[in-house]
């Protein structure tokens, strides 16, 4: 029954190469002002700086059964990074508005399953790869203990990211949005001080981008000359900060935008019960950054499809040809989700380990269907 | 042979060690590390060019806290950090009030490394050392006034150590006043007469500096005096045509300009960018009439400081922009910091509070007066303007009461200094900012008559924990 059975572990450390030179010394890069050449402060000293370090454990095991047609993979990770390099803000009063430098420590782990499976074998194959990850990030720790700030500025609170202590790098931040108040209309948000302002002493995590698991299914399936391929991938928990709505429900902050057809649900007379609150022109209170415009980014998603069909050599020999193939194949063509932009794959400031999954004016993935047909002499 | 063949391997295994060594640690090749950049007396120059290029840096986000937080422009773009300042929602996150705090530190710094380390340098001549001592001094002490006129009180850094200057709480006000003018004073006297350009300073820009100073603590006499000698020393003179002042660098009349050049223009914020490009902050509906309608006959060739141009005109965007600052390769991308008409204007104000208001001689009227006929050359080259008249201006032929001088002098600064940074600071220097601004825009509060602490400022240095204004 089982064909292969594999354990493996695997310990190491490593580094981090990705570190720009010269971090540890104060620096001086060349300027010009009104015709003459100079200099200007590059780069603040930072005698303390060290490698950042990523102890990672590893347990797999590979299994293969019943003539290797059930094949599968699991593997379970714990990395520990410490001294985490990153460019963390810096008061101003020192002259420098960032130093890299090692912020604290942070944690990665999970579990990944791979199954590959042969269904049937004869006449018509099918067969069946499936996989599934898991991954929890936490901030351990921070120097200072201090929160740094990242993503986007909006109004309200000082950003749309933090990096916190016991949470996931890069968390949503945010006031917390309760209503919109039936007597004035206006925005109602957690005063979580209780100083009586709303401001960014107020903000909280209010999610993350972190999906509680995601993967994707391939099936694919022949049949004589016909071959079907079948992608589909998903996602589920993770949050998407929709900056894009929050601009086309601008509760009247400025008049540059149109607006969503949900904003005729605003609050218009005392009384309403709404979500939306009123529009006012010139107002940004009522669309403080806040858990208002933070949404389910699950998705289901038919990533592609494809369809081919290899005429039987028999036919086209006389014709001197080798191989005559006919195909299909269609990317995003269908998308379950919840979410209310227009695409649950974003990250407008992708590349940022400190700020993923905001969606601002992006554009959603292109759905395409191409066809052709391929010779061969 | 043999022996030949060792030594070889040790001198071969010398060389591997050695470059190995090299790459290990390699130096810094377009850095210059701290311990060198000042080291020696020919080091100096280029620190003062980064001292100046770093107080440029502060000009732009000090135009918007005197033009837009008051009453000069209305947003027409789409960046929250403008929108909040001219819609009078200022929040503590707000990013050019960021800019204006992080580059006036960034200067101070440079300003402090000099004051550190030039006394240490050997063989600098004295007159070397007097020069770019002073000069840091000067710079230092106008970044100080700046952030004590839009921020209240702030931490007094007077150091270069970090972990100092990190965790550092509020001087008050006073306080920091009080080292503004102990830097101007170290300053005067110390940095020579008028320069080439006056994109670096003199001793009178350090005069110039201390009119303005005594005009915001309120001592007149002072003001007046220091504006008297900027104005007689004759190094400057009013251009014939104010249009000059629109459209020139390095005018007649420029005590202290930032300079830009072609290739340096790109520089951090650019005006031109935010008036005339993007059209991000346009001249407010409350200004166009002053500028823009013949019956006001204060103005004359001001009216150039905005254009407007029909085919910007639709929608909320009423067609105008902002003409003072130009592209790269135009010849009026320069920030001014002082000009002559400035130190008339001091000392006009500085008189007329005094009692000397009317009268053909040292007084408020002849001040002003000064002001009414240069704008009143007669000319006739603007686009909107066919008709002659429309430039004439009343020259002031005889003084009003001493209140309404006041007042009259008030829109005299805001005809003749629009967009150069001053009516925010104008109207709560006077306290008429309460009557001024609520008229303008509903969402005015008294505590916008400073800047937030910015919050990144509060997160990041321990000391300030608590310490934000009142009413943010």
């Amino acid at each position: 029954m089982v064909n292969d059975l594999k354990v493996r572990a695997s310990f190491g450390l490593t580094g981090n190469e990705r570190i720009a030179p010269f971090s540890y010394l104060g620096t001086w890069g060349a300027t010009t002002y009104s015709g003459s050449s100079g200099f200007a402060p590059a780069g603040i000293d930072n005698p303390d700086i060290k490698w950042e370090t990523t102890r990672e454990v590893n347990i797999g095991t590979d299994i293969s059964l019943f003539n290797s047609r059930v094949q599968a993979t699991i593997e379970v990770y714990d990395k520990y990074t410490s001294d985490l390099l990153l460019g963390k803000p810096y008061a101003s009063t020192t002259g420098f508005s960032a130093i890299t430098s090692n912020i604290g420590n942070m944690q990665n782990r999970g579990i990944e399953l791979a199954v590959s499976t042969v269904n049937l074998d004869g006449e018509v194959k099918w067969r069946t790869s499936f996989n599934i990850s898991k991954n929890m990030n936490k901030v351990l720790t921070l120097v200072d203990s201090l929160p740094l700030y990242s993503g986007y500025i909006q109004d309200g609170v000082s950003a749309t990211n933090v990096i916190k202590q016991g949470q996931p790098m890069g968390s949503f931040w945010g006031l917390n949005f309760l209503g919109v108040n039936p007597a004035t209309g206006n925005a109602m948000y957690e005063d979580l001080n209780k100083d009586g302002v709303i401001n960014n002493s107020d903000g909280m995590v209010i999610g993350n981008a972190q999906p509680k698991f995601f993967g994707g299914i391939t099936n694919t399936i022949s049949y004589k000359g016909f071959d079907v391929s079948i992608l589909f991938n998903f996602s589920y928990g993770n949050s998407i900060l929709n900056l894009t709505k929050s601009n086309l429900m601008n509760s009247g902050k400025t008049i540059l935008y149109n607006q969503m057809r949900e904003a005729l649900n605003r609050w218009q007379k005392p009384g309403d019960i709404t979500n939306v609150p009123k529009y006012e022109l010139n107002n940004t209170f009522n669309s403080y950054q806040s858990n208002r415009f933070l949404e389910d980014g699950s998705y289901l998603r038919l990533k592609n499809v494809s369809i081919g069909y290899n005429i039987p050599p028999t036919l086209i020999q006389k014709f001197k040809l080798s191989r005559i193939r006919v195909y299909v194949t269609a990317t995003n063509l269908w998308t379950l989700t919840k979410y209310d932009g227009s695409d649950p794959e974003v990250s407008t400031l992708d590349g940022s380990t400190a700020a993923q999954g905001i969606d601002l004016n992006t554009l959603p993935q292109v759905k395409t269907i191409a066809g052709g047909i391929t010779i061969s002499l | 042979m043999r022996k030949y063949l060792i030594i070889s391997t040790i001198i071969g295994a010398g060389f591997v060690f050695d470059g190995c060594h090299d790459q290990l640690n390699p130096k810094p090749i377009d850095l210059v590390v701290n311990d060198v950049v000042l080291n020696e007396p020919k080091d100096i120059e280029g620190v003062v060019i980064g001292l100046y290029r770093a107080f440029r840096l502060s000009m732009a986000s000090t135009i918007l806290a005197g033009d837009l937080t008051a009453d000069n422009l209305t947003h027409n773009g789409t960046f929250a950090q403008y929108r909040e300042l001219a819609i009078k929602q200022i929040t503590t996150g707000n990013a050019t009030v960021s800019e204006l705090w992080a580059t006036l530190y960034g200067t101070i710094y440079i300003a402090n490394f000099m004051i550190e380390r030039i006394p240490e340098i050997e063989g600098v001549t004295p007159a070397v050392k007097t020069r770019s001592m002073a000069t840091a001094y000067f710079i230092r002490g106008l970044c100080y006034f700046r952030l004590a006129t839009t921020f209240g009180g702030v931490p007094m850094v007077t150091v270069t150590d970090i972990e100092t200057n990190r965790n550092i709480g509020r001087a008050s006000k006073d306080e920091i006043m009080a080292f503004v003018l102990a830097d101007y004073q170290r300053a005067l006297g110390n940095l020579g007469s008028k320069q080439p350009t006056p994109a670096t300073v003199c001793d009178q820009t350090v005069n110039a500096a201390l009119a303005r100073y005594y005009l915001y603590i309120k001592d007149y006499a002072s003001a007046e005096q220091y504006a008297t000698t900027v104005i007689d020393s004759k190094d400057y003179v009013l251009e014939d045509d104010y249009k000059s002042i629109i459209t020139k660098d390095f005018t007649d009349e420029s005590i202290f300009e930032v300079g830009y050049t072609i290739s340096d223009d790109n520089d951090g914020t650019s005006l031109n960018d935010l008036f005339v490009s993007r059209r991000e902050m346009i001249p407010s509906n409350n200004i166009i009439p002053i500028f823009d309608s013949i019956s006001n006959r204060a103005c004359g060739r001001r009216r150039l400081t905005i254009t407007f141009k029909t085919v910007n005109q639709k929608g909320t965007d009423n067609g105008f922009e902002v003409a003072n600052y130009g592209t790269a390769v135009a010849d009026n991308n320069n920030i001014v910091v002082f000009r002559l008409a400035e130190m008339y204007l001091i000392r006009a104000e500085a008189r007329a509070i005094q009692g000397k208001v009317g009268g053909a001689n040292n007084t408020a009227q002849s001040d002003i007066t000064q002001l009414r006929k240069r704008a009143n050359f007669p000319r006739n080259d603007g686009p909107k303007d066919t008709v002659k008249s429309h430039w004439v201006v009343d020259t002031l032929a005889t003084a009003p009461t001493q209140a309404q001088m006041i007042l009259l002098i008030e829109a005299e600064r805001r005809l003749e200094l629009s967009y150069e940074g001053h009516r925010w600071y104008d109207l709560v220097r006077t306290g008429r900012v309460e009557q001024v601004m609520p008229p303008f825009n509903a969402n005015w509060k008294p505590a916008y008559e400073l800047w937030p602490i910015p919050q990144r400022e509060i997160q990041n240095n321990p000391a300030l924990v608590g310490e934000q204004n009142p009413g943010y």
